[in-house]
């Protein structure tokens, strides 16, 4: 396990991520076709977070990116879930 | 394989699985995010073939918000409002606009506002304002929404309103099943107002002109809608999508964390993605899907 203190500039530009995601949920209370687009939107932004983070630290891996896809994908999976049943 | 074996085979890190547990393996990763897809059309099939068993719960009444509303005044030192049925009816009328044009908003896509619907109906207003709400369960889920939010609780503490209007509306928006709650507020010309806000209109919106209209009836169909909605089917759908996700999200910081602890522990180096980064993500989730989703209010 790599240690998180040694990037976390990476791991603040995340946060920073997942709470203005939250934010706009929040803002589109009530608007649950918006709040499914928010959700692909942070969904695809994670996918580019993992993908820059682990090319700047040097192990960018095909098994890597796809982790972090189907990540995304089960996110999103589940956003259609309770959003649009 | 003994079960114990199974349990570290697919929930911990170990040289059987290549020091990565099976059940966060790629390939299971896919599977789960293809039974999920599975999960919601089942859902969506189950609830059409079976609605009373499978829906969507409501329990909304306008007693009860008429309640919630006066009670929320009366702590602000203000006299209650009266249910005036001119301002129920453009209450529905408003409802039904809003489902039969398809939007979520005070004006129309094709410009009509709130003060067209309340004249429409010959009330003759000095002071109107309009409170919007959709998706909830519950009448009481409603008024803490208006009064979490300060432009909507401005509107129901409002000293110059006398008279209110609800509609609580089942219908289909956008092609999602939804529950409307218009509430509407007034005070009409014939009664005494504070002279200093006697201005035509006074609205709580930036919007406010308004257009003479025809008076209408209220539908014999739409008695049963007007007054409140309820709707009580065995699994409220909202709630158990809302639980499974979070099951499922706990699963997945649950076996993060194990994953995480182990493998730092154990010092092992392998090629994958960050599990703190993943939690956080899933941590993301669970705010969003227990916080923010339920209803909103316009």
């Amino acid at each position: 396990m790599m240690s998180t203190g040694k990037y976390m500039l990476h791991y603040f530009v995340l946060v920073v991520m997942l709470l203005l995601s939250v934010w706009m949920f929040y803002l589109s209370q009530g608007n649950h076709g918006f709040q499914l687009i928010v959700g692909i939107i942070t969904a695809c932004l994670y996918v580019v977070w993992g993908i820059v983070h682990h090319s700047v630290i040097g192990d960018l891996h095909r098994k890597v990116v796809i982790e972090y896809v189907l990540i995304a994908a089960i996110s999103i999976a589940l956003f259609v879930i309770v959003l649009r049943s | 394989m003994r079960i114990i074996d199974h349990i570290r085979h697919y929930f911990t890190p170990h040289h059987s699985n290549n020091f990565k547990p099976k059940a966060l393996h790629s390939k299971y990763l896919f599977v789960y995010a293809l039974l999920f897809v599975a999960v919601y059309f089942f859902i969506d099939s189950f609830h059409r073939t079976f609605p009373n068993i499978l829906g969507y719960a409501t329990d909304i009444y306008v007693q009860s918000l008429m309640e919630d509303t006066n009670l929320e005044r009366e702590k602000a030192g203000l006299a209650p409002v009266v249910l005036n049925e001119k301002l129920s009816l453009a209450a529905y009328k408003k409802a039904e606009d809003m489902f039969a044009n398809n939007y979520w908003s005070h004006i129309s896509p094709k410009g009509v506002t709130p003060w067209d619907f309340i004249v429409a109906q010959g009330y003759q207003y000095t002071v109107a304002g309009e409170n919007l709400a959709k998706n909830f369960t519950t009448s009481k889920n409603v008024v803490d929404a208006w009064i979490a939010s300060p432009t909507h609780k401005a509107n129901i503490v409002k000293p110059t309103y006398r008279e209110v209007g609800f509609a609580v509306v089942n219908g289909a928006l956008n092609g999602e099943e939804t529950t409307l709650v218009v509430q509407m507020f007034g005070a009409s010309s014939s009664q005494i107002v504070d002279s200093a806000k006697k201005q035509l209109p006074i609205i709580v919106d930036s919007f406010g002109a308004s257009i003479k209209g025809e008076t209408t009836t209220l539908p014999n169909d739409a008695l049963r809608v007007f007054y409140g909605a309820t709707n009580k089917p065995l699994v409220n759908i909202p709630t158990l999508t809302r639980w499974f996700s979070l099951i499922i999200i706990a699963g997945f910081i649950f076996l993060l964390i194990v994953d995480a602890w182990i493998i730092s522990t154990k010092k092992i180096i392998r090629i994958s993605g960050h599990n703190v980064a993943h939690i956080l993500f899933f941590i993301t989730l669970a705010i969003v899907f227990t916080r923010i989703l339920p209803g909103g209010i316009l």
